[in-house]
């Protein structure tokens, strides 16, 4: 590895099975596996599995549960609804059916789920369950850790999956670094399985400056996942549904836990609950947000009635337990008022949209995938945040996609492809070419993120931009982040963590140009909560199909460019191809 | 401000550097103590207070958070994670997380 600046070798790994990060899914799909007799099982975790993704800081409620006297059918109904139709049925039922098992495990790991004196769960409705679990994340990594026939290796970014050669292409393995030692790892493996987790950062954040990573998604998940995919020539799907979440200001910590756990309703300046007048999906609610404060009614606050006897102290080990911050803040303004001589203020927050995530567990938005959780390309799974088609999955619901997944990678032909050589070269060398000597450029990575954070903003319907966007601008977002790719190409790293952050600009960078032609074409707006098209300011019924996009050429970008896309419209139900909408035989206006 | 480590407490035992799911801690050249490597990386998720059993590693909100110069740390005592915010004026309040116990919030 001469282009790198320190002294790195090159390991050749072969393993049965590849499991690309060690989070909620990757966790619970890696112990499935060995426990259905999976003996070569490797987990590559880019952080540590203890506490990584999503559940670093815990988690206080598992949101997604059948209770009694509802069915699987009844959530997958619910999330298809609150996705206003865009989701699979299909895959949102066998999610569904799962949910309960996954509950299960969760509970024989030793998550303590809160049951009543008869033994039932407490739950907070009947599709939501009440945990105290800042254990939980250690209790995923506790399943896997030692545990026969799998290994698990940390602080490992892999870049790149590898493919056997055309036309059929199918996985062949991965190629990553050790994140220590700056070492090349090439994997061969016949089946990977991606649980990478969702995007953030693809958007200006919240807020600038100290506050640039106090986001509600983990500011470390960047879409890795999704970059390999596009880059491997991966069919994505439903890119455009972009998740906005309502969360409390500064700390951007949930707010359903106020709202379900302390009954906390939005008010609006005047002392308004105007809740009723959106409707009651996600987007609605996220949209009758931003609505009042346009007519100049915020702030907007999440407020709960007065507190009983020991509430406001449940209140602060419920947020102590998944977002830290939070009764940080609590307590700050409450020995603020004791010291002024004032009554403590009543638990609440002002509450506000965040930025724009990609999150396949809240939102439709990941890697097209059939029943199996087979992606596009064959011997390649994806579940949990990173895998498409099936909102509202939350934890629980990752967790049952997982063993799906596991279920279907136990079952598959063990016998691995003889790799495209070439291709794994070229990978390697784009990968590398950042750290070759040469002369360094103006700009440095922090700019460069800002830069296309910034683009993506205020021309592909940022916060900044009201959630709007505009034909006009998404060209201009288009070819500004390929501008800005193209500099990044050039980035020098001096050290393994420096180059790991570069790749994660480039990958974010790659998301986003996906991004970017999905929200073109979809012509209509769907979620006006997430995104507001000006072009097509309305519904339109004959779009309830999905937008999925497969990138042309396959293999690394090319000086940055990530080069064409071929948009594919796709029945619902069936899967089945539908002529491009507006053409001939095709949907929509 | 948001994550930092007092070099007066830690003894370098990398607990911190390893568990934080952005690396963006590491240990000083000689090895003595961890440090903040990308302080304005933090997500704020407290991973790294609750490895540190010395209250080296401490969390605070920065003023555009509302943050008024608490600081906070954890502790584990009889198995069970406390999260302690010491306030400006040098007094403090504890907080028991209760991973175990019921609650109906």
């Amino acid at each position: 590895m001469s282009q790198l600046p320190w002294p790195a070798r090159v390991a050749d790994i072969k393993t049965g099975v590849l499991i690309i990060g060690g989070g909620t899914a990757g966790c619970a799909a890696a112990r499935r596996l060995a426990e259905l007799g999976e003996r070569d099982i490797l987990v590559l975790e880019k952080a540590s599995v203890k506490r990584s993704g999503c559940l670093s800081a815990g988690v206080n409620a598992l949101n997604a549960w059948v209770g009694p006297g509802a069915s699987p059918r009844d959530y997958a109904d619910y999330a298809l609804n609150d996705a206003h139709g865009i989701g699979d049925a299909r895959l949102l039922l066998s999610m569904s059916e799962g949910l309960n098992g996954a509950v299960e495990f969760l509970a024989s790991l030793g998550l303590k789920i809160h049951r009543d004196s008869k033994g039932a769960y407490l739950s907070r409705s009947w599709r939501n369950l009440k945990v105290n679990g800042e254990n939980v994340k250690p209790l995923l990594a506790g399943a896997i850790r030692g545990f026969p026939g799998l290994k698990v290796r940390e602080r490992v970014h892999v870049f790149a999956l590898t493919l056997s050669r055309g036309p059929d292409r199918r996985i062949a393995g991965a190629l990553a670094m050790d994140l220590l030692s700056g070492d090349i790892l090439k994997i061969r493996a016949p089946k990977v399985l991606l649980a990478t987790g969702g995007a953030a950062g693809i958007y200006a954040p919240n807020a600038p400056g100290s506050m640039s990573h106090r986001l509600w998604y983990p500011p470390f998940n960047v879409g890795g996942g999704y970059a390999m995919g596009i880059r491997a020539g991966a069919e994505m799907t439903s890119l455009e549904m972009r998740f906005v979440a309502l969360r409390c200001q500064d700390t951007q910590a949930p707010t359903g836990t106020l709202a379900l756990g302390g009954g906390a309703r939005q008010l609006n300046a005047l002392g308004e609950d105007f809740a009723e007048k959106y409707g009651n999906t996600t987007s609605q609610r996220v949209l009758a947000n931003r609505r009042e404060r346009e007519r100049g009614l915020g702030p907007i606050r999440l407020e709960a009635p007065e507190a009983g006897e020991g509430e406001r102290e449940r209140a602060l080990r419920a947020y102590f337990n998944m977002a830290p911050q939070q009764p940080l803040k609590w307590l700050e303004e409450e020995r603020l008022a004791l010291g002024r001589g004032e009554r403590i203020p009543p638990l609440g927050a002002e509450v506000e949209g965040s930025e724009p995530f990609l999150v396949g567990g809240h939102a439709s938005c990941g890697f097209y995938v059939d029943p199996r959780r087979e992606t596009s390309l064959p011997g390649l799974y994806a579940a949990g945040d990173v895998a498409g088609g099936c909102p509202q999955k939350y934890v629980t619901g990752a967790i049952s996609e997982a063993f799906i997944a596991a279920t279907a990678i136990a079952s598959s032909a063990a016998e691995g492809p003889e790799e495209d050589g070439e291709l794994a070269r070229e990978y390697l060398e784009a990968a590398l070419s950042g750290g070759a000597p040469g002369a360094r450029p103006s700009w440095d990575r922090a700019e460069l993120e800002e830069a296309a954070q910034r683009a993506m903003d205020l021309y592909a319907g940022g916060r900044g931009a009201g959630y709007r966007y505009s034909q006009k601008g998404l060209a201009t977002a288009l070819s500004r982040i390929a501008e800005i790719a193209g500099m990044a190409a050039s980035l020098k790293a001096v050290s393994p963590k420096e180059l790991s952050l570069a790749w994660e600009l480039r990958e974010r960078l790659t998301v986003a140009q996906a991004l970017v032609g999905h929200l073109r074409e979809r012509r209509e707006t769907r979620w006006p909560g997430f995104g507001e098209y000006g072009d097509f300011p309305l519904e339109d019924p004959g779009l309830a199909l999905f937008v999925n996009s497969r990138r042309l050429a396959v293999g690394p970008e090319k000086d940055g460019k990530t080069g064409e896309f071929e948009f594919i419209f796709r029945d619902l139900e069936s899967g089945e191809r539908l002529p491009a909408p507006g053409t001939e035989g095709g949907a929509g206006r | 401000m948001s994550v930092a480590i007092d070099p007066r407490l830690c003894q370098g035992c990398g607990g911190c550097v390893e568990v934080c799911p952005g690396g963006i801690l590491g240990l000083s050249p000689d090895g003595k103590s961890a440090v903040a490597l990308y302080p304005n990386d933090c997500w704020g998720c407290a991973a790294c207070l609750k490895e540190c059993s010395r209250g080296a590693a401490s969390l605070s909100l920065s003023p555009a958070m509302g943050g008024r110069g608490a600081k906070m740390t954890a502790f584990w005592e009889g198995g069970e994670l406390f999260f302690k915010v010491e306030f400006l004026g040098g007094d403090s309040v504890s907080v028991k997380v209760d991973s175990g116990d019921p609650e109906d919030y």
